[in-house]
């Protein structure tokens, strides 16, 4: 059998192996061959009567009458019957095709259940994540006219600086635009909401009656504000939450007309809302819990107002017809507008953690197609003798390119459904996350819809193919004359498939080093944070947030008096070591745009976004939080001097470089000068990543806020807090609890986001690790038992074990090193993308990568290990007096 | 006036083609000369026309078509009724038979 001629076979014969269909060709050929028949005839039968040749001829096809008329005629008769032989032919082939990957899955159930696992895993994980963009930034915001939904700041200062609008302000720009719909006025709020159960902190928004109609919202049960509600005077009343409802009030109707208190006060449910999710950046998906009638208040209060554009107006066009609107309000002397986009605020929230979590999904995708793509590559030429005996029986090539890829798209969608399936479970386990953070929270409320199945099913197509095609391209190209000749299909032996599995391997790897390299810098990022703190020290601090209702410590003396009383009380608790008052916790924000003087410079209108924060602290607020001090020293409260502490950032940017101290600065033209005399490190939260640091002013502590916070210091904060809070809630019930945290536990709520991130992605990252390395064992496997022949001829001549081994690994090493390589260097271009989510770490931090480099040869090592075993304990007879 | 043959016929030849394939299968040439001959060069009928006919039978099941040799061995597409095709002609002759002796009443009728 050495010369075995490639059989060619006739066409002819190819044919019978062919659903016999009818093309318009035929057709027409048929129409032809009768009407010749019947012309033909008609000459003869006049010729035989006496006619000359060509009259004879001429007459028939007079009395013809019009041929192209006729063969039209025909055509359109006979168009259904083609198209309906074509259909039924491609369906026949279909259903051939289906039986024949039903029966080849059936023949090797383990590697189809390999495959549809695999694709599942991706599909599921990339619909889950879809799922999320699509509801989240996809679809518009459940209100009138989304798209048109503005909320409008007053800017000034070139417009570098936004603030919500004063009263005064909106009304003037109601009352004077030609370019909006209608403006309305919310507030946002924090309370402490009691009633009935445990008393919380909710957000909540104060709306003004004509925000529901405006925004096309009208409650679930109950009813919304009327203009009554919002007069002075009026009973209070208040809208809650759906999911508060849903969570305090067991979803009862019988909430409707029951009274619950916010800070202290009583207000009467009147009823229950949709969320209002999008309005109010900070609330997220969740919204505001709890609503209340905005009452009137003077001019200079400041709101959030909310517009909506005239159709074909675009937003510049607003901001402009609103500036020039003379008003003048006492914050901003003349002040612009600023418009944004309420979908817009709420997409931006989300969109880089979503758009990351779809770059990284997606690269888990390819890793599971990549996966199955090699699975099909070895398959396939494991089954050359089958496609060479149907190409030897004449299946034409492309008959045998559909028949692969029928393979591999039942593959896909069969993977396709099992990811949909998982999808549908997993949604509701991410969204059930802890700690919450507003991507978690905008999960819980995310559906698989039509849009999202659809997604699924093109993603399972589109894997389909793109797996099945390089498998089916190499597959369906046999040399017959091989195959035939009974010559195992010597895969490994290829060079051109040996190249095709070793790049989908390297390709593996490396996407799954890119990911994985990701999630070492959220990782690293966190434990850095966590481990440094900044500007702070975390362990062992925690916050009690109180507040002291105006009507029962009316006067500022009873709101020192109380206050004093409760440090001294905290102060005595054993384990305490020390507790302090302050305005705001150090990560609490009160930014305002000051009117700033230097003394002895000009006044400065701070170019940029000049906001400054202010806090008011007891001198021992830097001891006991732990920031450094930088220079100078605390205020002393014996003197009679005012005194100031700035923050670094303060001191860099306001004060003269290298007299720091001893400056003296002044909010307003009036009131008295504070020296400056200590410059501490500014604090810096998960929040502010990337950003520059808010310069700070501390002022001393005046002791008669109606809010407060007291810092402790104790050994176990997190045992203690309990009881700290509830010694002071004996003293006096009158006191509210706003909030009481340790400040890990404030940093953690501050980190969820990038925690949520970096779960998922370390997810993904360990998911992709797991891929690549069944990627690399089924290569070096698949190698081994295709040089089993060789192997034993080596070891028959004398090769020992870790000759055999060394053979087995060089191979796998060398995979993985190009793959860590082609993955690192991936990764310092990609995870640039998540440089607004890492703190304190470079994108390109060495460590990381160094490690990930590690992981990656242990799994490599790991992966070839059991294929190397097996390399040893090839019996060289054995292998010998096999084929091969 | 006398009046062009397919206007009067475009109805009937349907009937007069399927009429014809009763006795046994025949090619359309046939077809052509059996109703030459049975109406005596009364219906001059356009062999196209005919065809048509025969096709648009074919689609609708009346009748079916199957390539055979002719008598002097040439290759011809043959046509013969089908049961469906029996059916038809039959409901078609008695409609037919109906409305002439229907016709005829009245214009006899004094």
């Amino acid at each position: 059998m050495a010369d075995f001629p490639t059989p060619r076979l006739p066409a002819g014969v190819r044919r019978l192996f062919r659903w016999p269909f009818r093309r318009m060709r035929d057709i027409e050929r048929d129409v032809d061959e009768e009407v010749r028949f019947h012309l033909d005839q008609r000459t003869e039968e006049l010729i035989a009567a006496g006619a000359p040749a060509a009259s004879a001829q001429a007459e028939a096809r007079r009395r013809f009458g019009d041929l192209e008329d006729l063969r039209a005629f025909c055509r359109a008769v006979e168009r259904p019957t083609v198209i309906r032989s074509r259909l039924a032919s491609w369906l026949a082939d279909l259903a051939q095709d289906l039986r024949f990957t039903g029966r080849q899955f059936r023949r090797s159930p383990g590697f189809a259940a390999v495959a549809v696992a695999t694709l599942g895993l991706g599909i599921g994980a990339t619909t889950t994540i879809f799922c999320a963009v699509h509801d989240i930034l996809l679809t518009p915001l459940p209100y009138r006219h989304a798209d048109r939904l503005v909320s409008i700041d007053e800017s000034g200062f070139h417009g570098k600086v936004w603030l919500a609008p004063a009263r005064g302000v909106v009304d003037a720009w109601r009352s004077g635009n030609r370019t909006l719909e209608g403006i309305v006025e919310t507030s946002g709020k924090q309370w402490t909401l009691g009633g009935s159960g445990q008393p919380e902190a909710v957000d909540g928004e104060a709306i003004a009656p004509d925000v529901l109609p405006f925004l096309g919202v009208s409650p679930l049960l109950g009813r919304a504000f009327t203009a009554q509600d919002a007069r002075a005077g009026a009973a209070p009343v208040a809208l809650v939450a759906e999911g508060l409802w849903r969570r305090r009030f067991g979803a009862s109707r019988a909430a409707l007309g029951r009274e619950i208190t916010l800070d202290g006060r009583p207000y009467t449910v009147v009823g229950v809302m949709p969320r209002l999710f999008g309005i109010g950046l900070f609330y997220g998906l969740d919204g505001p819990q709890v609503m209340v009638p905005l009452t009137s208040g003077p001019p200079s209060d400041r709101v959030d107002a909310l517009g909506r554009l005239r159709p074909g107006v675009t937003m510049d066009e607003a901001a402009r017809d609103l500036g020039a609107i003379r008003v003048s309000d006492p914050g901003m002397e003349t002040p612009g507008a600023h418009l944004t986009g309420v979908g817009d605020d709420f997409r931006t929230w989300y969109q880089s953690t979503l758009t990351l979590l779809l770059g990284a999904v997606a690269l888990v995708l390819l890793i599971a197609c990549t996966n199955v793509a090699n699975l099909l590559v070895m398959r396939s030429w494991s089954r050359m003798r089958e496609v060479g005996i149907r190409v030897a029986i004449g299946a034409g090539r492309a008959r045998l390119l559909r028949q692969l890829l029928t393979e591999s798209t039942v593959l896909g969608l069969s993977g396709g459904m099992l990811g949909t399936l998982m999808a549908w479970k997993a949604i509701p386990v991410l969204a059930a996350l802890r700690p919450r953070s507003p991507t978690t929270a905008a999960l819980a409320t995310v559906r698989l819809d039509p849009a999202v199945l659809l997604f699924a099913v093109g993603v399972a197509l589109a894997a389909g193919v793109a797996f099945g095609f390089a498998p089916a391209f190499v597959a369906a190209r046999p040399d017959i004359g091989d195959v035939l000749k009974g010559a195992a299909p010597a895969a490994g032996s290829r060079p051109a498939a040996r190249r095709l599995r070793s790049a989908l391997v390297i390709a593996e790897i490396a996407v799954s080093v890119v990911l994985l390299t990701g999630a070492g810098l959220l990782v690293r990022s966190l434990l850095t944070w966590t481990a440094a703190g900044q500007g702070l020290y975390p362990r062992g601090l925690s916050a009690v947030q109180l507040a002291f209702p105006p009507d029962r410590f009316p006067s500022p003396s009873a709101r020192s008096e109380i206050l004093a009383r409760i440090v001294d009380r905290v102060r005595g608790m054993p384990g305490v070591e020390a507790a302090t008052e302050a305005l705001m916790p150090p990560w609490g924000r009160g930014a305002i745009l000051p009117d700033l003087h230097v003394e002895g410079r000009p006044q400065t209108p701070a170019p940029g976004p000049g906001l400054v924060g202010f806090n008011w602290v007891a001198p021992e607020y830097f001891r006991i939080a732990g920031i450094p001090l930088l220079a100078g020293q605390p205020f002393d409260p014996d003197t009679s001097e005012h005194g100031a502490v700035v923050g670094r950032a303060f001191a860099a940017r306001y004060l003269p470089s290298g007299a720091w101290l001893g400056a003296r600065i002044r909010f307003g033209d009036t009131g008295p000068w504070s020296t400056v005399v200590g410059v501490v490190a500014d604090p810096r939260f998960p929040g502010d990543t990337g950003a520059p640091s808010t310069p700070m002013v501390y002022e001393p502590f005046l002791g008669n806020f109606p809010s407060v916070t007291i810092l402790v210091r104790c050994a176990n904060a997190a045992a203690l807090l309990p009881f700290i809070t509830r010694s002071i809630m004996l003293m006096d019930p009158g006191v509210h609890l706003v909030r009481a945290q340790t400040v890990r536990m404030a940093l953690a709520e501050m980190w969820t986001d990038q925690r949520f991130l970096m779960t998922v992605l370390s997810a993904f990252a360990v998911l992709a690790l797991v891929l690549a390395a069944v990627g690399l064992y089924g290569v070096v496997a698949y190698s081994v038992r295709q040089r089993t022949h060789e192997i034993g001829v080596r070891v028959a001549l004398g090769a020992a074990g870790p000759d055999v081994v060394g053979m087995v690994l060089r191979q796998s090493i060398g995979l993985a090193l190009s793959g860590v390589v082609l993955g690192l260097a991936g990764a310092a271009a990609a995870t640039r993308l998540i440089r607004s989510q890492l703190y304190h770490v470079r994108a390109t931090d060495p460590l990381t990568y160094l490690a990930v480099g590690g992981i990656l040869a242990a799994v490599a090592l790991l992966a070839s290990y059991v294929p190397a075993r097996a390399a040893l304990r090839i019996d060289p007879v054995d292998a010998l007096r096999g084929d091969g | 006036m006398p009046r062009h043959p397919s206007e009067l016929l475009y109805g009937t030849l349907d009937v007069l083609v399927l009429k014809t394939l009763t006795w046994g299968p025949r090619h359309g040439y046939a077809v052509a000369k059996w109703i030459e001959e049975r109406t005596a060069g009364e219906l001059e009928i356009v062999d196209a026309a005919l065809y048509k006919a025969l096709h648009r039978l074919e689609r609708s099941g009346a009748v079916r078509a199957e390539w055979g040799l002719s008598e002097n061995n040439r290759r011809a597409k043959y046509y013969s009724l089908t049961p469906r095709g029996r059916q038809v002609l039959r409901a078609e002759a008695e409609t037919f038979r109906r409305f002439s002796a229907a016709a005829a009443r009245v214009l006899e009728a004094r």
